[in-house]
């Protein structure tokens, strides 16, 4: 549910027809992707360079000029590496509106044009013909949800990059590297992710009372659920705020083993068996804030019952975790940290 | 079709003593679906323990989770199924269609879309504000599906309303869906409302709606009888005296506040009223009121058992009831439909 607008649409097949009810079930079940670490093998300069992703191997014969990034997170590290994309997602949410402000500054400082903002159809799917016009010549979605189906489609257009093993879900050094090696810019994502690991560390430095406190990151309680659903150690939120100096709840980490996702839902009956003393959440409005810690056994679970939380209403700031990138992370952090200083528990 | 029909009714009737006893029997299944109901989730609580919680609460947690969620959502599955389950058994009877469900009159759709319509245009928060834009939407499209069903040449004609009612439900399930997919807000407002579920409702819509849901129940037993005569067909129903348009109009009325009540309460949840008046009459026979009553008792503990199933069946989370009886109730009507003889009305 990170990502509203595509979940939204694919949900939504969801509301049209009864059938699709039941369809809705193995979406919910694990993919059946079986990933291994996307490596490059390419050194630096030298092309073809091949990657290995979820759905195979993909090899770019030379260097690409016009990019599409589908998904979050591989636009921040293309600009960040000094291109601008021909066509991103839209990442409208709250106060962010259409781009990414991060990303917008860096292309109008590379002195480009914002891309044009890749569409879906009224059934979910990416367009892909709006892709084809576009004439990729690499098509990035290493943090993505894409499916086969899409890869598959997608690669009749352009060599196609999935994501490394779950949806959703990358680490910062490998898809950071991975993009760089596609844009033979290896030493420079190498620079961009030093710059980035010490920024975060200043944060940590700053922010002392961090240590220690096991957190939670979920989203909000909708209107007839009943279970919460809780980020996973592979989604790259749960990792920024470890190297902030929080620590990731073990009964989470424990539950990476249930799911391919990117996230867990809990039960509520469940939930004060989880381990958190901070919880860090998202909603779209402040009502969902309220009906989340309001809900009769989310305000018994010990980090809402001890007022222990912070709900992003920055959206800007909610984006910097969920891609968490070389480029938003100098921008953000320090805003970031700040925002959670003031809801982390005073005495630890 | 009529004669062959009538032929029919011995074998498929039982008598009144067997009707009596599988009474008693819906009866003690559903007492149990209500105990599983209380008994049975995503954490394992010792008996004792949910006894407590409900007779002497100590405010633990433990005991929070029966009192707060597992019973909540249990009187909600006790609200919202007779609701269902009778509602398919008139909608069956009243369109003489024995595969009909609320779907097919555009009635949930109706609802849907007036709630949407609420939260998209009109900022409308809350479950029960919900309440009421899901009825005037049912009554207005069951309304409009009259209008258009109902008039012009040779009167009301069920398979008019029929198509009618499909028609207008396709159209606005498509501009519901037209509303959500451009304002993100609403969907993830209603993106929980929009797949039913018994849990996680609001204590003070199950107080608005249940008595809806109660008058929509006494209103089906009364026109139980004149149902039967409009099985018959419209020819010999109105000689053996019913009062079709009454009839119909009382049957819309009734259809209106369950499947809008329903709906209102606990989201869309499919199947359970296609289903249960469907399987009821294999055993009732084709006598509304036997049909009605048992579809009262049955559809609950159908639509418990189901809600218990979503608590237990994922390694992590649960599933919306409505998932668990889309799943259970695909099976059961490809079994239906391969029947040689669907049991007709």
């Amino acid at each position: 549910m990170s990502r509203p607008v595509r979940r939204a649409e694919r949900a939504l097949v969801v509301l049209t027809s009864l059938i699709v009810a039941a369809s809705a079930l193995s979406a919910c079940a694990p993919t059946d992707a079986e990933g291994s670490d996307t490596g490059s093998e390419a050194s630096s300069g030298a092309y073809p360079v091949t990657v290995e992703h979820v759905y195979g191997e993909t090899t770019i014969d030379e260097k690409p000029e016009r990019i599409v990034t589908l998904g979050w997170y591989s636009q921040d590290v293309v600009a960040a590496l000094g291109e601008v994309p021909v066509g991103v997602e839209d990442f409208s949410w709250g106060n962010v509106d259409t781009y990414l402000p991060w990303f917008a500054d860096k292309v109008e400082e590379l002195g480009g044009d914002l891309p044009e903002i890749i569409r879906f159809t009224d059934a979910g799917e990416y367009d892909f013909e709006q892709i084809l016009a576009l004439s990729p010549d690499v098509i990035l979605a290493n943090h993505s949800g894409i499916t086969e189906t899409d890869y598959k489609r997608l690669t009749e257009i352009a060599p196609t990059v999935a994501f490394a093993e779950s949806t959703w879900a990358s680490d910062r050094d490998q898809l950071t590297l991975t993009v760089g090696s596609v844009l033979d810019k290896k030493d420079e994502a190498q620079q961009l992710l030093d710059d980035a690991d010490a920024a975060v560390a200043a944060a940590a430095e700053a922010h002392p009372e961090f240590q220690g406190i096991v957190f939670s990151y979920g989203w909000f309680l909708g209107e007839g659920e009943t279970s919460l659903g809780l980020y996973l150690p592979r989604d790259p939120r749960v990792p920024l705020l470890e190297e902030l100096g929080f620590t990731g709840s073990p009964d989470i980490a424990a539950l990476e083993d249930t799911t391919k996702e990117f996230y867990a839902n809990v039960s509520l009956e469940e939930l004060g068996d989880i381990e958190s003393q901070f919880h860090v959440g998202w909603a779209n409005t402040p009502a969902d804030v309220t009906h989340t810690v309001e809900d009769p056994l989310v305000s018994r679970w010990a980090p809402i019952a001890a007022g222990s939380y912070y709900f992003f209403e920055d959206q800007r700031l909610a984006w910097a975790t969920t891609a968490p990138s070389v480029l938003s992370i100098p921008s953000t952090i320090d805003d970031l940290a700040d925002a959670l200083a003031s809801a982390v528990p005073a005495a630890n | 079709m009529l004669v062959s029909r009538a032929a029919e009714r011995p074998v498929t009737s039982r008598g009144a003593a067997a009707r009596t006893g599988g009474l008693v029997v819906a009866v003690v299944v559903l007492g149990a679906a209500v105990l599983l109901s209380l008994m049975v989730g995503s954490k394992a609580l010792a008996p004792a323990t949910v006894i407590s919680a409900l007779f002497d609460f100590d405010g633990s947690d433990a005991q929070a989770i029966v009192r707060d969620s597992r019973l909540p959502r249990t009187v909600v599955g006790l609200v919202v199924g007779p609701a269902l389950g009778v509602c398919g058994a008139l909608i069956q009877a009243f369109t003489r269609n024995p595969l009909a469900d609320p779907g097919i009159l555009g009635v949930n759709a109706g609802a849907t879309f007036a709630v949407t319509i609420g939260v998209g245009l009109l900022g409308v928060r809350g479950p029960n504000a919900y309440v009421w834009f899901a009825l005037i939407g049912a009554l207005l499209v069951t309304l409009v599906v009259y209008l258009i069903g109902g008039t012009g040449r040779g009167g009301p004609s069920a398979g008019r309303m029929t198509l009618a009612g499909v028609a207008i439900g396709a159209v606005l399930s498509g501009i519901t869906s037209i509303v959500m997919l451009k304002n993100i807000e609403v969907f993830s407002t209603l993106r929980f409302w929009g797949l039913g579920s018994l849990g996680g409702r609001d204590d003070s819509a199950v107080a608005i709606i249940a008595p809806f849901i109660a008058v929509g129940l006494v209103i089906s037993f009364l026109i139980a009888r004149p149902l039967n005569a409009i099985a018959l067909g419209d020819d010999l129903g109105r000689t053996l005296g019913a009062g079709l348009v009454r009839t119909r109009v009382i049957s819309i009325i009734g259809v209106t506040i369950l499947a809008g009540g329903a709906t209102a309460l606990a989201g869309p949840i499919a199947f359970i009223g296609l289903m249960v008046p469907h399987a009821v009459r294999w055993f009732t026979g084709p006598d509304q009121r036997w049909i009605i009553v048992y579809s009262a008792l049955v559809a609950p503990s159908m639509l418990l058992l189901s809600d218990v199933i979503g608590r237990v069946v994922l390694p992590s989370g649960e599933l919306q009831v409505s998932i668990v009886t889309a799943v259970i109730g695909a099976p059961v009507l490809i079994l239906l439909a391969r029947r040689k003889r669907v049991s007709g009305l």
